[in-house]
């Protein structure tokens, strides 16, 4: 099965998104914050990374542009969870090379969809 | 005074500059005119002066030719020296005429040329007596007195010959006569007048002798009248030589020679005479000349100094006026104003000068006064109106502090209000995530009693995100920090989402949702998620107040000048509002009323939003309703933007 990689800095979300994802038959690993994420996404070399933005450390934009201009990691597909609904965040999420976006409050149904469909692209 | 005693000088005075100053030319031209016409007179004088002086020469240089014609003649028995005499004469005479005109001409005396031409006549007269005597003792034995001695010579000799020679008496009558002969010869050669005694004596010797010695009475008769022609002719001859004169100590030469020193000296008396005529003229015209130009410069200088201070004292005097006037000294008197030159003009235009200043003075006074009035009055407008300008900046001040503090107070509260959403939101999630994840579990173990409840947690939780997420558009645009995308869609796509996101809504109360589209609708540009909020929002609201009802979404495209609109009206048969309701549906947290959030629920500002999302795309809501009879909810958008609507909505915010 698909290794994951959560990228989030609250706690609750990390632990209900990561067991919601584990039921789905997901090996998901966790990172507390950017700077967590991308040195995990490094070492493991995860089959897609979830990023939350906002997080203490390095921020989700941060960490995403990180692992986006790194060659071993750019090819990993990454979906960003935010709770910006803004239009352009949307953009920014484009620009920096995001594959895609999700909002918060999550549709898990909808979030399980846009994974199988990267993980199968990939 | 001065006027009075002296009109002449007076009126001379006061004569325009321009007078004076032609007037003193003219008097400069008259002057050197004068002088250089006095000394051209000065030289053609004198060299006429000169040229007498050269005929006065020529004369003596005449004299001296009538001389050697004269001694020619005399010696060389030659007429044509007579007639050079004559000639020469003539020509002396004509130049003696000549001398007398130009002494006439010069002025000059004319006595001793006078006596000169008597002297000439006189000297004329006795060379033509002394060549007729000459002429009558002729030139050689050939003519005049000569011949006929000659002759009687000849016949004397013939005579002889006939005498018979009787006791020598033919050698000594030869001898006799040849004596005669050489008193004869004295006579002529010589010019010996005295031999014409010892001639006669001789004469009678012979004469005795002849009687004497020669019987033949008709010889000795013929003898006699040859010896008496003879004699005749001697004693002629005798009387010519004395009549001539033998040197210039006596008879005709004497007197020739005496006339001719006379005429010389003449002359030289008239080359004094004239040398001293000259000297003196050119003498007086000298001094004619230099005092003449001494007096001329006199006048000249006085005539200049006399207009130089005809003009420069009135001049001083306008000076002096002027700069009084200049001064302010307005009092100041205007002499000579009645003066006709140029100075009494000057004097006329200082007085007019005058009475404009003193006009002018007057007028400044009182410009100066209303000047003084209305800086006062200024000044005091001008207190009074910084005065007025310190209260209004005061003011304004103070409006701009307590805009910029409401500003910065409302800025901070969408802020709070934002931050405040997000943070909310988080453990919303989990609260959501958790209860959908207990549901899960509790089907998938059979705890069929606890669904339900765990179906209200997970409810309310999306209702509380509901609400913070509306709380929190409204905060972002109220913040500023909102922007809308614009881009072209097919809006049939839109309605069709927008359909199938409503559609459970529309079952909770069994309602029927209706969609109305005109065939022409096709695509708009604007932002395609705030036009699904908006709809979804009026839906969402109109399934809310109505039961076993009928909800109808239209959708009209309207073209006008201003260019083509989308309408987008949802009506509903539900509860409906009144007029106070109505005007007041848009504002936020305003439900028709406080009972209606606890039965309806949700949190009054989804209108609210669709009025700020329509605002910012360039468009606007309505609404329309009566109690009871169901409500209709309009947007009206603009289908096209011509410009980047982003910057639009973002000048409407700010």
């Amino acid at each position: 099965m698909a290794n994951l990689l959560l990228v989030e800095d609250n706690e609750l979300n990390r632990d209900m998104l990561s067991r919601r994802l584990e039921k789905m038959g997901y090996s998901v690993e966790l990172a507390v914050n950017g700077q967590d994420g991308v040195d995990k996404a490094r070492d493991n070399c995860p089959d897609l990374v979830l990023m939350d933005i906002n997080m203490p450390v390095l921020d989700g934009w941060e960490a995403g542009r990180i692992l986006k201009t790194d060659p071993i990691t750019k090819s990993i597909p990454i979906i960003a969870l935010t709770a910006h609904a803004m239009t352009s965040d949307r953009d920014k999420a484009d620009e920096i090379g995001f594959n895609d976006y999700a909002t918060k409050p999550i549709d898990f149904p909808a979030l399980v969809n846009m994974i199988e469909t990267w993980l199968h692209r990939a | 005074m001065n006027a009075a005693l002296n009109p002449q000088i007076n009126r001379i005075r006061t004569l325009p500059i321009r007078t004076k100053l032609a007037l003193l030319s003219v008097m400069v031209v008259v002057s050197l005119a004068s002088i250089l016409s006095l000394s051209w007179f000065r030289n053609e004088s004198l060299q006429q002066m000169n040229e007498t002086r050269t005929a006065i020469l020529s004369m003596d240089m005449m004299l001296l030719d009538l001389q050697r014609s004269q001694n020619n003649f005399v010696n060389l028995f030659d007429p044509r020296y007579r007639e050079e005499f004559s000639s020469t004469f003539e020509t002396f005479v004509e130049r003696t005429e000549d001398l007398k005109q130009r002494f006439w001409d010069l002025n000059l005396p004319i006595d001793t040329l006078e006596q000169l031409v008597i002297l000439t006549s006189e000297y004329q007269y006795l060379f033509e007596v002394m060549a007729e005597i000459q002429t009558k003792i002729g030139q050689d034995q050939t003519e005049g007195l000569r011949k006929a001695m000659a002759d009687a010579t000849q016949a004397i000799e013939a005579e002889l010959q006939t005498v018979p020679n009787v006791a020598n008496t033919r050698q000594m009558l030869h001898r006799q006569v040849i004596i005669l002969q050489v008193f004869a010869q004295d006579l002529l050669l010589h010019k010996k007048t005295e031999v014409v005694g010892q001639f006669e004596s001789n004469f009678e010797l012979i004469l005795s002798d002849v009687d004497r010695l020669i019987v033949d009475v008709e010889g000795r008769t013929r003898l006699k009248h040859h010896l008496k022609a003879y004699r005749k002719s001697f004693l002629d001859l005798a009387d010519a030589a004395q009549a001539i004169g033998l040197d210039f100590g006596h008879g005709l030469r004497s007197d020739i020679s005496t006339t001719v020193n006379a005429s010389r000296t003449a002359i030289a008396d008239m080359t004094a005479e004239v040398n001293v005529a000259i000297d003196r003229r050119e003498t007086n015209l000298d001094t004619l000349i230099g005092s003449l130009a001494v007096l001329f410069s006199l006048t000249f200088l006085l005539a200049l100094i006399f207009l130089g201070r005809s003009i420069s004292i009135p001049i001083r005097k306008i000076t002096d006026i002027m700069t009084r006037l200049a001064d302010g000294q307005l009092s100041v008197d205007i002499p000579d104003q009645a003066r006709r030159d140029e100075i009494g003009d000057m004097m006329r235009a200082l007085r007019v000068f005058k009475m404009g200043a003193i006009i002018r003075r007057r007028t400044q006074e009182e410009l100066r006064k209303a000047h003084n009035e209305l800086e006062r009055r200024v000044e005091e407008r001008t207190r009074a109106l910084s005065e007025e300008v310190q209260e209004r900046r005061r003011t304004e001040d103070e409006l701009l502090r307590a805009r910029e503090q409401a500003e910065s107070a409302n800025t901070a509260k969408s802020l709070f209000l934002a931050n405040m959403s997000h943070e909310l939101r988080t453990p919303l999630n989990a609260i959501i995530g958790y209860s959908e994840m207990l549901q899960e579990d509790a089907a998938d173990l059979g705890y069929d009693q606890i669904s339900p409840d765990l179906e209200k947690i997970n409810g309310a939780g999306k209702h509380l995100l509901g609400i913070i997420n509306e709380i929190l558009d409204l905060s972002k645009i109220e913040a500023g920090r909102i922007d809308i995308s614009i881009e072209p869609f097919v809006v049939q796509d839109v309605i069709n989402s927008v359909t199938d996101t409503v559609q459970p809504l529309m079952a909770t109360n069994n309602n029927m949702l209706k969609i109305e589209a005109a065939p022409n609708i096709g695509t708009m540009e604007t932002d395609v998620t705030r036009l699904r909020q908006i709809l979804f929002n009026f839906l969402s609201n109109a399934a809310k107040f109505t039961e076993n009802g009928e909800i109808t979404l239209r959708i009209i495209r309207e073209s006008d000048v201003a260019g083509d609109s989308m309408v987008f009206m949802v009506s509903d048969t539900g509860i409906g509002m009144d007029q106070k309701q109505l005007g007041m549906v848009f504002e936020p947290f305003t439900q028709a009323d406080a009972s209606t959030t606890r039965k309806y629920g949700g949190t009054g500002l989804g209108l609210t939003v669709n009025r700020e999302f329509a605002r910012l795309m360039g468009g606007e809501v309505s609404a329309k309703s009566s109690p009871g009879k169901g409500a209709t909810f309009t947007v009206r958008l603009p289908a096209t933007h011509p410009n980047a609507a982003g910057h639009v909505a973002h000048d409407l915010l700010t």
